[in-house]
Protein backbone atom coordinates (compact mmCIF):
# COMPACT_ATOMS: atom_id res chain seq x y z
CA UNK A 1 0.00 0.00 0.00
CA UNK A 2 1.36 3.39 -0.98
CA UNK A 3 0.56 6.34 1.24
CA UNK A 4 0.80 9.98 0.14
CA UNK A 5 3.75 12.18 1.07
CA UNK A 6 1.51 14.18 3.38
CA UNK A 7 0.47 11.08 5.28
CA UNK A 8 4.09 9.98 5.44
CA UNK A 9 4.88 13.29 7.15
CA UNK A 10 1.99 12.87 9.58
CA UNK A 11 3.00 9.31 10.34
CA UNK A 12 6.54 10.38 11.19
CA UNK A 13 5.74 13.44 13.24
CA UNK A 14 2.35 13.07 14.88
CA UNK A 15 3.08 10.28 17.41
CA UNK A 16 5.83 12.31 19.05
CA UNK A 17 3.89 15.54 18.92
CA UNK A 18 0.81 13.93 20.44
CA UNK A 19 2.91 12.45 23.20
CA UNK A 20 4.59 15.71 24.07
CA UNK A 21 1.39 17.71 23.92
CA UNK A 22 -0.18 15.13 26.19
CA UNK A 23 2.72 15.70 28.58
CA UNK A 24 2.25 19.46 28.44
CA UNK A 25 -1.38 20.28 27.75
CA UNK A 26 -2.82 17.77 30.19
CA UNK A 27 -0.75 19.14 33.10
CA UNK A 28 -1.60 22.72 32.12
CA UNK A 29 -5.31 21.91 32.43
CA UNK A 30 -4.61 20.07 35.66
CA UNK A 31 -2.81 23.15 36.94
CA UNK A 32 -5.90 25.26 36.28
CA UNK A 33 -8.17 22.62 37.80
CA UNK A 34 -6.09 22.06 40.91
CA UNK A 35 -6.23 25.76 41.75
CA UNK A 36 -9.97 25.36 42.40
CA UNK A 37 -9.69 22.40 44.76
CA UNK A 38 -8.50 21.57 48.21
CA UNK A 39 -6.01 18.82 47.41
CA UNK A 40 -3.65 17.70 50.12
CA UNK A 41 -3.41 13.88 50.10
CA UNK A 42 -4.93 13.84 53.61
CA UNK A 43 -8.52 15.05 53.56
CA UNK A 44 -10.81 14.21 50.62
CA UNK A 45 -10.45 16.37 47.52
CA UNK A 46 -12.96 19.19 47.71
CA UNK A 47 -14.04 21.91 45.28
CA UNK A 48 -13.44 25.27 46.95
CA UNK A 49 -13.97 27.74 44.08
CA UNK A 50 -11.67 30.74 44.28
CA UNK A 51 -10.74 30.10 47.92
CA UNK A 52 -7.10 29.27 47.05
CA UNK A 53 -6.77 32.46 45.00
CA UNK A 54 -8.17 34.48 47.88
CA UNK A 55 -5.73 33.01 50.39
CA UNK A 56 -2.65 33.40 48.14
CA UNK A 57 -3.51 36.96 47.06
CA UNK A 58 -4.12 38.00 50.66
CA UNK A 59 -0.82 36.42 51.73
CA UNK A 60 1.83 39.11 52.18
CA UNK A 61 4.44 36.53 51.17
CA UNK A 62 3.25 36.74 47.55
CA UNK A 63 4.27 40.36 47.09
CA UNK A 64 7.51 39.72 48.92
CA UNK A 65 8.33 36.63 46.83
CA UNK A 66 7.59 38.50 43.59
CA UNK A 67 9.85 41.40 44.60
CA UNK A 68 12.61 38.98 45.63
CA UNK A 69 12.26 37.08 42.36
CA UNK A 70 12.37 40.30 40.34
CA UNK A 71 15.51 41.48 42.11
CA UNK A 72 17.14 38.07 41.71
CA UNK A 73 16.29 37.92 37.99
CA UNK A 74 17.56 41.45 37.38
CA UNK A 75 20.73 40.75 39.34
CA UNK A 76 21.56 37.50 37.55
CA UNK A 77 20.70 38.80 34.07
CA UNK A 78 22.51 42.13 34.62
CA UNK A 79 25.68 40.65 36.09
CA UNK A 80 25.80 37.95 33.42
CA UNK A 81 25.26 40.49 30.64
CA UNK A 82 28.21 42.65 31.71
CA UNK A 83 30.60 39.71 31.83
CA UNK A 84 29.17 37.84 28.84
CA UNK A 85 29.36 40.92 26.59
CA UNK A 86 32.98 41.54 27.57
CA UNK A 87 34.02 37.92 27.16
CA UNK A 88 32.11 37.41 23.90
CA UNK A 89 33.51 40.60 22.36
CA UNK A 90 37.04 39.58 23.39
CA UNK A 91 36.66 36.10 21.89
CA UNK A 92 35.04 37.57 18.81
CA UNK A 93 37.99 39.91 18.29
CA UNK A 94 40.48 37.09 18.73
CA UNK A 95 38.70 35.30 15.90
CA UNK A 96 40.93 32.49 14.68
CA UNK A 97 44.15 33.73 16.26
CA UNK A 98 46.32 31.30 18.17
CA UNK A 99 44.92 29.98 21.47
CA UNK A 100 41.40 31.02 20.45
CA UNK A 101 40.11 27.44 20.76
CA UNK A 102 41.54 27.15 24.26
CA UNK A 103 40.08 30.53 25.21
CA UNK A 104 36.66 29.56 23.90
CA UNK A 105 36.73 26.36 25.94
CA UNK A 106 37.84 28.13 29.12
CA UNK A 107 35.06 30.69 28.70
CA UNK A 108 32.26 28.09 28.79
CA UNK A 109 33.78 25.73 31.36
CA UNK A 110 31.76 26.85 34.43
CA UNK A 111 28.61 25.89 32.53
CA UNK A 112 29.70 22.27 33.13
CA UNK A 113 28.83 22.60 36.81
CA UNK A 114 25.23 21.78 37.78
CA UNK A 115 23.55 24.93 39.13
CA UNK A 116 22.65 23.22 42.40
CA UNK A 117 26.33 22.37 42.91
CA UNK A 118 27.33 25.95 42.09
CA UNK A 119 25.17 27.00 45.02
CA UNK A 120 27.03 24.66 47.36
CA UNK A 121 30.46 25.66 46.03
CA UNK A 122 29.73 29.40 46.42
CA UNK A 123 28.28 28.85 49.87
CA UNK A 124 31.64 27.35 50.79
CA UNK A 125 33.74 30.01 49.00
CA UNK A 126 31.84 32.79 50.78
CA UNK A 127 31.79 31.13 54.20
CA UNK A 128 33.08 33.56 56.86
CA UNK A 129 34.96 30.80 58.69
CA UNK A 130 36.70 28.88 55.91
CA UNK A 131 35.84 30.51 52.56
CA UNK A 132 38.56 31.50 50.11
CA UNK A 133 36.53 34.32 48.52
CA UNK A 134 35.81 35.80 51.91
CA UNK A 135 39.50 35.68 52.71
CA UNK A 136 40.27 37.48 49.44
CA UNK A 137 37.65 40.12 50.31
CA UNK A 138 39.30 40.72 53.67
CA UNK A 139 42.68 41.13 51.96
CA UNK A 140 41.68 43.44 49.12
CA UNK A 141 38.89 45.52 50.67
CA UNK A 142 38.85 47.78 53.74
CA UNK A 143 36.95 45.05 55.60
CA UNK A 144 39.04 43.69 58.47
CA UNK A 145 36.77 40.85 59.55
CA UNK A 146 35.33 38.10 57.33
CA UNK A 147 31.87 39.12 56.23
CA UNK A 148 28.99 36.84 57.13
CA UNK A 149 27.33 37.16 53.73
CA UNK A 150 24.43 34.90 54.56
CA UNK A 151 23.87 36.63 57.89
CA UNK A 152 22.25 39.78 56.53
CA UNK A 153 19.37 40.04 54.09
CA UNK A 154 20.94 42.33 51.51
CA UNK A 155 24.25 40.51 51.17
CA UNK A 156 22.52 37.09 51.17
CA UNK A 157 20.76 38.15 47.98
CA UNK A 158 24.12 39.06 46.46
CA UNK A 159 25.45 35.62 47.41
CA UNK A 160 22.70 33.67 45.63
CA UNK A 161 22.91 35.97 42.60
CA UNK A 162 26.67 35.28 42.33
CA UNK A 163 26.17 31.50 42.34
CA UNK A 164 23.53 31.66 39.61
CA UNK A 165 25.36 34.26 37.48
CA UNK A 166 28.52 32.15 37.58
CA UNK A 167 26.72 29.48 35.53
CA UNK A 168 24.78 31.98 33.39
CA UNK A 169 27.84 33.99 32.24
CA UNK A 170 29.16 31.19 30.00
CA UNK A 171 25.62 30.30 28.94
CA UNK A 172 24.92 33.86 27.80
CA UNK A 173 28.39 34.15 26.25
CA UNK A 174 27.56 31.25 23.92
CA UNK A 175 24.50 33.07 22.53
CA UNK A 176 26.15 36.46 22.22
CA UNK A 177 29.32 35.07 20.66
CA UNK A 178 27.32 33.10 18.08
CA UNK A 179 25.55 36.31 17.07
CA UNK A 180 28.81 38.31 16.92
CA UNK A 181 30.55 35.64 14.85
CA UNK A 182 27.76 35.96 12.31
CA UNK A 183 28.82 39.54 11.53
CA UNK A 184 30.57 40.07 8.21
CA UNK A 185 34.31 40.72 8.82
CA UNK A 186 34.46 43.16 5.86
CA UNK A 187 32.51 45.68 7.91
CA UNK A 188 35.25 45.79 10.54
CA UNK A 189 37.96 46.14 7.93
CA UNK A 190 36.17 49.01 6.23
CA UNK A 191 35.65 50.74 9.59
CA UNK A 192 39.29 50.30 10.56
CA UNK A 193 40.46 51.79 7.26
CA UNK A 194 38.16 54.73 7.93
CA UNK A 195 39.90 55.16 11.27
CA UNK A 196 37.15 53.97 13.64
CA UNK A 197 38.52 53.04 17.08
CA UNK A 198 37.74 49.69 18.67
CA UNK A 199 35.23 51.34 21.00
CA UNK A 200 33.45 52.86 18.02
CA UNK A 201 33.48 49.58 16.11
CA UNK A 202 31.92 47.86 19.13
CA UNK A 203 29.35 50.62 19.51
CA UNK A 204 28.35 51.02 15.84
CA UNK A 205 28.97 47.59 14.30
CA UNK A 206 29.04 44.82 16.89
CA UNK A 207 26.27 45.98 19.23
CA UNK A 208 23.60 46.79 16.63
CA UNK A 209 24.32 43.74 14.45
CA UNK A 210 24.44 41.28 17.34
CA UNK A 211 21.45 42.95 18.99
CA UNK A 212 18.98 40.09 18.62
CA UNK A 213 21.47 37.48 19.81
CA UNK A 214 22.20 39.60 22.87
CA UNK A 215 18.50 40.15 23.58
CA UNK A 216 17.82 36.44 23.18
CA UNK A 217 20.62 35.55 25.59
CA UNK A 218 19.27 38.01 28.16
CA UNK A 219 15.73 36.73 27.64
CA UNK A 220 16.63 33.05 28.14
CA UNK A 221 18.79 33.83 31.18
CA UNK A 222 16.14 36.01 32.78
CA UNK A 223 13.43 33.41 32.09
CA UNK A 224 15.55 30.67 33.70
CA UNK A 225 16.30 32.79 36.75
CA UNK A 226 12.66 33.68 37.19
CA UNK A 227 11.57 30.06 37.50
CA UNK A 228 14.56 28.47 39.23
CA UNK A 229 15.18 27.00 42.65
CA UNK A 230 18.54 25.22 42.27
CA UNK A 231 21.09 27.70 43.67
CA UNK A 232 18.76 29.15 46.29
CA UNK A 233 17.79 25.72 47.51
CA UNK A 234 21.39 24.69 48.08
CA UNK A 235 22.44 28.03 49.62
CA UNK A 236 19.73 29.56 51.78
CA UNK A 237 16.37 27.81 51.15
CA UNK A 238 14.88 31.30 51.07
CA UNK A 239 16.56 32.66 54.20
CA UNK A 240 17.88 34.31 56.26
CA UNK A 241 14.40 35.18 57.43
CA UNK A 242 12.75 35.45 54.03
CA UNK A 243 15.53 37.50 52.40
CA UNK A 244 16.00 35.20 49.39
CA UNK A 245 12.43 33.91 49.27
CA UNK A 246 12.22 33.27 45.52
CA UNK A 247 8.79 32.39 44.12
CA UNK A 248 10.09 28.91 43.26
CA UNK A 249 10.74 28.29 46.96
CA UNK A 250 7.25 29.66 47.70
CA UNK A 251 5.76 26.99 45.38
CA UNK A 252 7.82 24.16 46.87
CA UNK A 253 6.93 25.22 50.43
CA UNK A 254 3.20 25.14 49.70
CA UNK A 255 3.48 21.88 47.80
CA UNK A 256 5.99 19.79 49.75
CA UNK A 257 5.98 21.20 53.28
CA UNK A 258 2.35 22.24 53.63
CA UNK A 259 1.08 19.66 51.09
CA UNK A 260 -1.35 22.26 49.79
CA UNK A 261 -1.42 21.58 46.05
CA UNK A 262 -4.35 23.90 45.37
CA UNK A 263 -2.59 26.96 46.74
CA UNK A 264 0.70 25.92 45.10
CA UNK A 265 -1.19 25.74 41.79
CA UNK A 266 -2.30 29.36 42.19
CA UNK A 267 1.33 30.46 42.57
CA UNK A 268 2.22 28.29 39.57
CA UNK A 269 -0.39 30.13 37.51
CA UNK A 270 1.03 33.48 38.62
CA UNK A 271 4.56 32.45 37.52
CA UNK A 272 3.13 31.23 34.19
CA UNK A 273 1.37 34.57 33.71
CA UNK A 274 4.47 36.65 34.50
CA UNK A 275 6.66 34.66 32.12
CA UNK A 276 4.08 34.84 29.30
CA UNK A 277 3.85 38.62 29.60
CA UNK A 278 7.65 38.87 29.72
CA UNK A 279 8.04 36.59 26.66
CA UNK A 280 5.51 38.52 24.57
CA UNK A 281 7.23 41.80 25.47
CA UNK A 282 10.65 40.41 24.64
CA UNK A 283 9.56 38.98 21.28
CA UNK A 284 7.97 42.31 20.37
CA UNK A 285 11.20 44.08 21.27
CA UNK A 286 13.30 41.73 19.13
CA UNK A 287 10.91 42.11 16.17
CA UNK A 288 11.07 45.92 16.31
CA UNK A 289 13.51 47.47 13.87
CA UNK A 290 16.56 48.80 15.72
CA UNK B 1 46.29 75.68 22.30
CA UNK B 2 47.22 73.61 19.27
CA UNK B 3 50.00 71.96 21.27
CA UNK B 4 47.51 70.83 23.94
CA UNK B 5 45.09 69.65 21.31
CA UNK B 6 47.70 67.60 19.47
CA UNK B 7 48.86 66.09 22.78
CA UNK B 8 45.30 65.04 23.55
CA UNK B 9 44.99 63.59 20.06
CA UNK B 10 48.21 61.65 20.47
CA UNK B 11 47.07 60.23 23.80
CA UNK B 12 43.71 59.23 22.32
CA UNK B 13 45.47 57.52 19.45
CA UNK B 14 47.79 55.71 21.85
CA UNK B 15 44.82 54.54 23.91
CA UNK B 16 43.13 53.33 20.73
CA UNK B 17 46.25 51.46 19.75
CA UNK B 18 46.47 49.72 23.11
CA UNK B 19 42.76 48.88 23.02
CA UNK B 20 43.13 47.58 19.49
CA UNK B 21 46.05 45.30 20.18
CA UNK B 22 45.29 41.58 20.48
CA UNK B 23 47.65 41.45 23.45
CA UNK B 24 45.18 43.58 25.41
CA UNK B 25 42.40 41.16 24.53
CA UNK B 26 44.46 38.17 25.63
CA UNK B 27 45.35 39.83 28.92
CA UNK B 28 41.84 41.11 29.76
CA UNK B 29 40.26 37.75 28.95
CA UNK B 30 42.99 35.99 30.90
CA UNK B 31 42.27 38.07 34.00
CA UNK B 32 38.53 37.44 33.70
CA UNK B 33 39.17 33.70 33.37
CA UNK B 34 41.24 33.67 36.56
CA UNK B 35 38.18 34.92 38.45
CA UNK B 36 35.68 32.88 36.44
CA UNK B 37 37.52 29.57 36.74
CA UNK B 38 38.81 29.86 40.31
CA UNK B 39 35.73 28.23 41.91
CA UNK B 40 36.12 25.25 39.59
CA UNK B 41 39.85 24.94 40.25
CA UNK B 42 39.36 25.28 44.02
CA UNK B 43 36.71 22.57 43.94
CA UNK B 44 39.07 20.17 42.16
CA UNK B 45 41.96 20.97 44.51
CA UNK B 46 39.88 20.69 47.66
CA UNK B 47 38.76 17.19 46.73
CA UNK B 48 42.37 16.17 47.44
CA UNK B 49 42.60 17.88 50.85
CA UNK B 50 42.18 16.30 54.24
CA UNK B 51 39.02 17.32 56.13
CA UNK B 52 41.16 19.12 58.74
CA UNK B 53 42.77 21.29 56.10
CA UNK B 54 39.40 22.73 55.06
CA UNK B 55 38.91 24.15 58.56
CA UNK B 56 41.98 26.38 58.69
CA UNK B 57 42.10 30.17 58.40
CA UNK B 58 43.55 31.58 56.21
CA UNK B 59 42.26 28.93 53.81
CA UNK B 60 44.84 27.04 51.75
CA UNK B 61 44.69 26.81 47.97
CA UNK B 62 46.90 23.85 47.05
CA UNK B 63 46.48 20.79 49.32
CA UNK B 64 49.38 20.47 51.76
CA UNK B 65 49.07 16.71 52.14
CA UNK B 66 47.19 15.60 49.04
CA UNK B 67 45.34 12.31 49.51
CA UNK B 68 42.45 10.36 48.06
CA UNK B 69 40.52 10.01 51.34
CA UNK B 70 37.58 12.04 50.04
CA UNK B 71 37.35 10.03 46.82
CA UNK B 72 37.59 6.66 48.57
CA UNK B 73 34.99 7.73 51.14
CA UNK B 74 32.67 8.80 48.34
CA UNK B 75 33.23 5.72 46.18
CA UNK B 76 33.30 3.04 48.88
CA UNK B 77 31.42 4.52 51.80
CA UNK B 78 28.44 6.45 50.44
CA UNK B 79 25.39 6.24 48.22
CA UNK B 80 27.05 8.35 45.53
CA UNK B 81 27.94 5.40 43.21
CA UNK B 82 24.26 4.46 43.24
CA UNK B 83 23.33 8.09 42.53
CA UNK B 84 25.77 8.19 39.60
CA UNK B 85 24.24 4.96 38.30
CA UNK B 86 20.74 6.47 38.62
CA UNK B 87 21.84 9.63 36.85
CA UNK B 88 23.31 7.57 34.02
CA UNK B 89 20.18 5.42 33.65
CA UNK B 90 17.89 8.46 33.63
CA UNK B 91 20.12 10.49 31.32
CA UNK B 92 20.84 7.76 28.77
CA UNK B 93 17.19 6.66 28.59
CA UNK B 94 16.11 10.27 28.11
CA UNK B 95 18.69 10.86 25.38
CA UNK B 96 17.63 7.67 23.55
CA UNK B 97 13.93 8.54 23.60
CA UNK B 98 14.46 12.20 22.73
CA UNK B 99 16.86 11.54 19.84
CA UNK B 100 14.66 8.92 18.15
CA UNK B 101 11.39 10.76 18.68
CA UNK B 102 12.74 14.20 17.79
CA UNK B 103 14.48 12.94 14.64
CA UNK B 104 11.30 11.33 13.31
CA UNK B 105 9.14 14.32 14.23
CA UNK B 106 11.53 16.87 12.79
CA UNK B 107 12.01 14.95 9.54
CA UNK B 108 8.27 14.63 9.03
CA UNK B 109 7.66 18.29 9.79
CA UNK B 110 10.51 19.50 7.64
CA UNK B 111 10.41 17.32 4.51
CA UNK B 112 6.82 16.07 4.16
CA UNK B 113 4.74 19.11 4.94
CA UNK B 114 1.05 18.72 5.57
CA UNK B 115 -1.75 21.08 6.52
CA UNK B 116 -0.87 22.55 9.88
CA UNK B 117 2.69 21.22 10.11
CA UNK B 118 4.14 24.73 10.22
CA UNK B 119 1.85 25.73 13.05
CA UNK B 120 2.76 22.54 14.92
CA UNK B 121 6.47 23.38 14.67
CA UNK B 122 5.88 26.80 16.18
CA UNK B 123 3.58 25.36 18.82
CA UNK B 124 6.39 23.04 19.86
CA UNK B 125 8.72 26.00 20.29
CA UNK B 126 6.06 27.95 22.17
CA UNK B 127 5.79 25.22 24.82
CA UNK B 128 9.19 26.42 26.03
CA UNK B 129 7.43 29.36 27.64
CA UNK B 130 5.45 27.16 30.04
CA UNK B 131 7.54 27.20 33.24
CA UNK B 132 8.49 23.69 34.38
CA UNK B 133 8.18 24.84 37.98
CA UNK B 134 4.47 25.56 37.47
CA UNK B 135 3.94 22.07 36.05
CA UNK B 136 5.62 20.49 39.07
CA UNK B 137 2.29 20.74 40.88
CA UNK B 138 0.03 18.93 38.37
CA UNK B 139 2.78 16.35 37.70
CA UNK B 140 3.01 15.75 41.44
CA UNK B 141 -0.74 15.11 41.62
CA UNK B 142 -0.83 12.96 38.44
CA UNK B 143 2.26 10.90 39.26
CA UNK B 144 0.97 10.48 42.80
CA UNK B 145 -2.19 8.87 41.40
CA UNK B 146 -0.20 6.69 38.97
CA UNK B 147 2.25 5.53 41.64
CA UNK B 148 5.20 7.04 39.77
CA UNK B 149 6.58 9.08 42.67
CA UNK B 150 10.09 7.95 43.59
CA UNK B 151 10.53 6.04 40.31
CA UNK B 152 13.33 6.69 37.81
CA UNK B 153 10.70 6.35 35.07
CA UNK B 154 9.04 9.55 36.29
CA UNK B 155 12.27 11.48 35.78
CA UNK B 156 12.76 10.01 32.31
CA UNK B 157 9.24 11.12 31.33
CA UNK B 158 9.80 14.61 32.72
CA UNK B 159 13.20 15.07 31.09
CA UNK B 160 11.76 13.92 27.77
CA UNK B 161 9.11 16.62 28.14
CA UNK B 162 11.82 19.20 28.92
CA UNK B 163 14.13 18.35 26.00
CA UNK B 164 12.03 16.95 23.16
CA UNK B 165 10.71 20.33 21.92
CA UNK B 166 14.14 22.04 21.76
CA UNK B 167 15.82 19.09 20.05
CA UNK B 168 12.97 18.80 17.54
CA UNK B 169 13.31 22.49 16.76
CA UNK B 170 17.08 22.11 16.30
CA UNK B 171 16.59 19.18 13.91
CA UNK B 172 13.81 20.86 11.90
CA UNK B 173 16.36 23.59 11.19
CA UNK B 174 19.00 21.02 10.20
CA UNK B 175 16.64 19.10 7.88
CA UNK B 176 15.39 22.36 6.33
CA UNK B 177 18.95 23.15 5.31
CA UNK B 178 19.49 19.68 3.86
CA UNK B 179 20.03 19.93 0.05
CA UNK B 180 16.71 19.14 -1.57
CA UNK B 181 18.51 17.97 -4.75
CA UNK B 182 20.00 14.96 -2.94
CA UNK B 183 16.55 13.79 -1.84
CA UNK B 184 15.11 14.31 -5.32
CA UNK B 185 17.91 12.43 -7.06
CA UNK B 186 17.53 9.51 -4.64
CA UNK B 187 13.85 9.43 -5.53
CA UNK B 188 14.67 9.38 -9.26
CA UNK B 189 17.11 6.53 -8.66
CA UNK B 190 14.20 4.56 -7.23
CA UNK B 191 14.96 4.76 -3.51
CA UNK B 192 11.93 4.51 -1.25
CA UNK B 193 11.21 7.29 1.24
CA UNK B 194 12.47 5.13 4.10
CA UNK B 195 15.68 4.32 2.25
CA UNK B 196 16.25 7.99 1.43
CA UNK B 197 15.78 8.91 5.08
CA UNK B 198 17.94 6.15 6.56
CA UNK B 199 20.72 5.92 3.96
CA UNK B 200 21.05 9.47 2.65
CA UNK B 201 19.61 12.04 5.04
CA UNK B 202 20.53 10.52 8.41
CA UNK B 203 24.25 9.95 7.72
CA UNK B 204 24.60 13.55 6.54
CA UNK B 205 22.75 15.15 9.45
CA UNK B 206 24.51 13.14 12.13
CA UNK B 207 26.24 16.32 13.42
CA UNK B 208 22.98 18.03 14.27
CA UNK B 209 21.58 14.84 15.79
CA UNK B 210 24.69 14.50 17.97
CA UNK B 211 24.33 18.13 19.03
CA UNK B 212 20.75 17.36 20.11
CA UNK B 213 21.90 14.27 21.99
CA UNK B 214 24.65 16.17 23.79
CA UNK B 215 22.52 19.08 24.99
CA UNK B 216 19.85 16.62 26.16
CA UNK B 217 22.57 14.80 28.08
CA UNK B 218 23.82 18.04 29.69
CA UNK B 219 20.38 19.33 30.66
CA UNK B 220 19.22 15.97 32.03
CA UNK B 221 22.43 15.29 33.94
CA UNK B 222 22.23 18.74 35.58
CA UNK B 223 18.45 18.77 36.17
CA UNK B 224 17.54 19.42 39.81
CA UNK B 225 13.96 20.67 40.29
CA UNK B 226 12.13 17.50 39.24
CA UNK B 227 14.84 15.28 40.73
CA UNK B 228 14.24 16.95 44.09
CA UNK B 229 10.45 16.86 43.87
CA UNK B 230 9.95 13.35 42.53
CA UNK B 231 12.52 11.23 44.36
CA UNK B 232 12.59 10.25 48.02
CA UNK B 233 14.80 7.17 48.36
CA UNK B 234 18.40 6.52 47.34
CA UNK B 235 17.14 3.88 44.88
CA UNK B 236 15.88 6.55 42.51
CA UNK B 237 17.86 9.66 43.46
CA UNK B 238 20.13 11.10 40.77
CA UNK B 239 23.43 12.79 41.56
CA UNK B 240 22.09 16.36 41.81
CA UNK B 241 20.01 15.31 44.82
CA UNK B 242 22.33 12.58 46.12
CA UNK B 243 25.04 15.20 46.66
CA UNK B 244 23.13 16.48 49.69
CA UNK B 245 24.28 13.37 51.58
CA UNK B 246 27.30 15.47 52.63
CA UNK B 247 25.32 18.58 53.53
CA UNK B 248 24.12 18.45 57.12
CA UNK B 249 22.22 21.07 59.07
CA UNK B 250 25.32 21.98 61.04
CA UNK B 251 28.33 20.48 59.27
CA UNK B 252 29.12 20.16 55.59
CA UNK B 253 31.81 17.67 54.59
CA UNK B 254 33.51 19.91 52.07
CA UNK B 255 36.25 17.59 50.82
CA UNK B 256 33.71 14.86 50.02
CA UNK B 257 31.31 17.37 48.52
CA UNK B 258 34.09 18.59 46.25
CA UNK B 259 34.92 15.02 45.25
CA UNK B 260 31.28 14.50 44.25
CA UNK B 261 31.48 17.83 42.45
CA UNK B 262 34.31 16.45 40.35
CA UNK B 263 32.13 13.48 39.33
CA UNK B 264 29.12 15.71 38.72
CA UNK B 265 30.88 18.13 36.39
CA UNK B 266 33.11 15.59 34.63
CA UNK B 267 30.76 14.50 31.80
CA UNK B 268 30.03 18.09 30.80
CA UNK B 269 33.70 19.07 30.97
CA UNK B 270 34.55 16.15 28.68
CA UNK B 271 31.88 17.28 26.20
CA UNK B 272 33.18 20.86 26.32
CA UNK B 273 36.76 19.72 25.68
CA UNK B 274 36.06 17.28 22.88
CA UNK B 275 32.71 18.27 21.38
CA UNK B 276 32.43 21.97 22.05
CA UNK B 277 31.20 22.70 18.53
CA UNK B 278 28.22 20.40 19.08
CA UNK B 279 27.34 21.98 22.40
CA UNK B 280 27.37 25.47 20.90
CA UNK B 281 25.41 24.36 17.85
CA UNK B 282 22.84 22.60 20.02
CA UNK B 283 22.30 25.55 22.35
CA UNK B 284 22.11 28.27 19.72
CA UNK B 285 20.06 26.47 17.05
CA UNK B 286 16.74 27.72 18.33
CA UNK B 287 18.09 31.20 18.92
CA UNK B 288 19.47 32.28 15.59
CA UNK B 289 16.27 32.15 13.61
CA UNK B 290 13.46 33.74 15.51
Amino acid sequence: MKISDEWYGRLLSLPGILLVFLLIILPVFFLGGLSLFRYNFVSPVKFVGLENFRSIFSDRLLGHALRTTGLYTLGVAGLSLVFALTIAYGLHRLGERSLSTLYRTLAILPFAVPLVLSGLVWRWLLDPGIGVMNYVLVRITPATEPINIFGSSRSAMLGVILADAWIKIPFMTIFILAAMDGINQDLYEAATIDGASTVKRFRYITLPLARNGILYGVFITAMFSFRTIDAIWSMTRGGPGKATYHIGIFILDRMLSLMHLGEAAVIGIIVFGCISVFAVGMIAWMRREP
Amino acid sequence: MTAVKSAVDRTARAVDQVMDSPVTTYVVLGLIFVVLLSPLVLMFLTAFKTPAETEVWPPTIVPRHPDLEAFSAVVFGSNIPLAIFNSLVITISTVAVVVVAATLTAYGLSQYKYRGSRILSYALLATRIIPPISLTIPFFAIFGQLGLIDKKLALVILNVYLNYPIVTWLLIDAFNRFPRALIDSAKIDGATRNQTFLRIVLPLTVTAISAGAIITFLFTWNEFLYALTFTQSVESMPLTVGIFEFVGDEVVEWTRLCAVGVFASMPSIIFFLFAQRYVVQGLTAGAIKE
